[in-house]
């Protein structure tokens, strides 16, 4: 158990380092151009201040990470529906598979073109979904754009797959198949193993969540950390850009680290190895 | 048994490949699919250009104000400045909406035009069907089909620069990161490789999209060689492919970790074979092919999403993106989108037939590399049998 902490923690550390490393030479090494960015760029490099600048991350990142959050909310809900049609309603046949193929449908649409039609449709009903300076801390404003986030490309569609893939995993294990035929408690035989594989689908789609809300806080003016990079980007401000990308592999980083903890504590079978 | 399989696996006769194509009804779907399109694209690059990037009607469209675009135009401004987190910009953004509404009585979306005004080419924006313009025409009066058709050619040059640089480093990482290596130093490798393959799955596409652009100079962006023109978006592509690497990486090495304790690859390992010729032959050429078709068909699905960000994004800020995406009037699916972002229901037909034909495009891809992995999962059952 503490073999595997130190492990994770090395790793952790090794993988940040290296994200840093990768990224310094790119600024050191990079020819830097002359071009109409150049006199921003530089008065930006005069007055670049790491704590400012995390300050900003923070402040930025937590309407990301609300936004964020609701999508994998609205994510999880369509994928249980998605598996609870297809186990326990068979019949008629048509149902599961039209669901899911509505589902693949919607999720290879372009998130950037659902949220425009979105934002049109609601700005035909009288509702302006666009977020102003300060609509920030209402929750009504992020519920439509973390809808678009958690289904559009492809999103939800391989979120589903994931989850089937883990779904039909433990349904093929030994131990559950077993105590099915004794008939004992299945959610105390699957419980971990349930939390273990979720936690890994969420997990793998992390980092798609985290790129797409660059479209969505784009489209709708929501001022999150996908906001705060696009204008860095827009006005050349390389270190900024930089600085946003380097925290946000410490933190799916961490994410990581944490994933591997649970996993040794939740699975008797990795503690005994 | 065998032969049965081998005569169903045979793509070489006739009676062989028909039999394969009715047994693998998602390839058959999926090939057809993609025959019509490969046909359609082809079709539409015949055509000559003018048909479809006909620059004088842009040029006679702004010289008479106002137009459709010019209202496009005052709402793309107001726009921009609503994004800034500028309160004194964001009264000025509401003012000039206001300004503009007043000006033209509503909404550019509910926006239609008026008697005499030629924005369309068909009748007064409605979309006439069996006339010349099947799919009808777009704000400057151009051939939506064609358009839609000959923006095909932009996607095929990068998915295909994208597939080289995710599955070159892609196979050198799951090789490198697979525990089959010996030795402190080949462990130490080993670890470096899983390592590296975090850092770059832990980058978001997108944000790492953003930051690439501003380190690509200008002069790099549009140039020819050799008599190829090489496009700012090129450049992406290889970024896609390299961030796309450590996804196959993880997925070749996971794969090698069960290949190894299997019997064919002890026997060939005791037959004296090297290390190498296991890893090419019985690894990466019979059990990975699979992984590589997905691959490429993700790769394709994520060139095709980055380019429409891209114009949509360049639409925005086009000083930022010059040189990165297809520019006006050079039809790609991203910007005739952009195009007709303005009218999403007045005008659908601008939208809807690019759309749909982004969505047939991901769905072949996938169908075709799903189909093909089946039918490479039935030779190897075939094999195995024997």
């Amino acid at each position: 158990m503490k073999h595997t902490i130190l492990i994770s923690l090395f790793k952790f550390a090794v993988t940040v380092t290296i994200a840093f490393l990768l990224m310094t030479l790119l600024l050191e090494f990079w020819p830097q151009e002359v071009s109409e960015f150049a006199p921003y760029a530089q008065r930006a490099r005069a007055a670049f201040s790491i704590t400012d600048e995390l300050a900003n991350i923070l402040r930025y990142g937590r309407y990301s990470l609300l936004l964020i959050m609701l999508a994998l909310l609205f994510s999880i809900g369509f994928t249980t529906c998605s598996l609870l049609f297809s186990m326990r309603f068979r019949q008629p046949k048509f149902i599961g598979p039209s669901m899911k193929s509505g589902f693949y449908i919607l999720s290879s649409i372009p998130t950037i073109f659902i949220g425009y039609l979105v934002l049109e449709f609601f700005s035909r009903l009288g509702i302006d979904l666009q977020m102003y300076g300060d609509d920030t801390g209402k929750l009504q404003y992020y519920l439509i754009p973390a809808l678009v986030l958690g289904v559009g490309d492809g999103f939800l569609n391989e979120f589903i797959q994931h989850a089937e893939e883990e779904v039909d995993a433990i349904r093929r294990e030994n131990y559950v198949r077993m105590a099915k035929a004794i008939g004992a408690k299945m959610w105390l035989h699957i419980r971990n193993d349930f939390i273990v594989r979720s936690s890994r689908v969420i997990l793998s789609r992390m980092t798609a969540l985290i790129s797409g809300t660059v479209i969505i806080e784009f489209v709708f003016g929501i001022p999150g950390l996908g906001a705060f990079a696009f204008k860095a980007a827009e006005r050349g401000y390389k270190e900024r850009l930089m600085l946003i990308l380097l925290c946000i592999v410490a933190v799916v980083s961490f994410l990581n680290l944490m994933y591997r903890v649970m996993v040794t504590v939740l699975d008797p079978r990795l503690r005994q190895e | 048994m065998y032969e049965t399989f081998v005569e169903r696996t045979d793509a070489g006769s006739s009676r062989g490949l028909t039999q394969l194509l009715r047994a693998n009804p998602v390839f058959t779907i999926g090939c057809s699919l993609l025959l019509f399109l490969v046909i359609g694209a082809l079709y539409g690059l015949l055509m000559p250009r003018d048909r479809y990037a006909n620059e004088s009607k842009l040029r006679e469209e702004y010289a008479n104000p106002p137009t459709l675009r010019s209202y496009v135009l005052v709402r793309k401004i107001a726009n921009r400045m609503r994004s800034d987190f500028d309160t004194g910009a964001l009264t000025q953004a509401r003012s000039l909406q206001t300004e503009a509404v007043g000006k033209w009585g509503r909404k550019p979306s509910s926006y239609e035009p008026q008697s005499g005004e030629t924005i369309f080419s068909d009748k007064q924006g409605e979309r006439v069907i069996f006339s010349s313009h099947l799919f009808g025409t777009d704000s400057e009066g151009r051939d939506v089909l064609l358009r839609t058709l000959v923006s095909t050619r932009v996607y095929v040059l990068p998915t295909l620069i994208a597939i080289g640089f995710s599955v070159l480093p892609g196979i050198l990482l799951g090789i490198l990161g697979a525990d089959i290596w010996t030795g402190s130093l080949a462990k130490t490798i080993r670890w470096l490789a899983q390592c590296l393959m975090d850092v770059f799955e832990a980058m978001p596409k997108y944000i790492t999209i953003l930051l690439v652009v501003i380190f690509i100079p200008h002069e790099l962006r549009s140039f020819e060689w050799h008599g190829i023109h090489w496009h700012g978006f090129y450049w992406l592509s290889i970024v896609l492919g390299i961030l796309s690497a450590p996804k196959l990486g993880k997925l070749i090495m996971e794969r090698i970790d069960i290949l190894k304790k299997r019997e064919f690859i002890e026997a060939a390992v005791a037959m004296g074979m090297s290390r190498f010729r296991v890893a090419s032959k019985h690894v990466l050429r019979y059990n990975c092919l699979p992984l590589f078709l997905t691959q490429a068909a993700a790769l394709m699905t994520d060139v095709i999403l980055i380019e429409i960000i891209l114009s949509y994004l360049a639409d925005v800020s086009p000083k930022w993106a010059r040189g990165i995406t297809v520019a006006s009037p050079d039809p790609s699916w991203g910007n005739i989108l952009v195009d007709g972002r303005h009218y999403l229901f007045e005008h659908w037909w601008i939208n809807l037939f690019p759309l749909l034909m982004v969505l047939l495009w991901i769905s072949v891809a996938y169908m075709v590399a799903y189909g093909l992995s089946r039918i490479l999962a039935q030779q190897r059952a075939s094999t195995e049998l024997w």
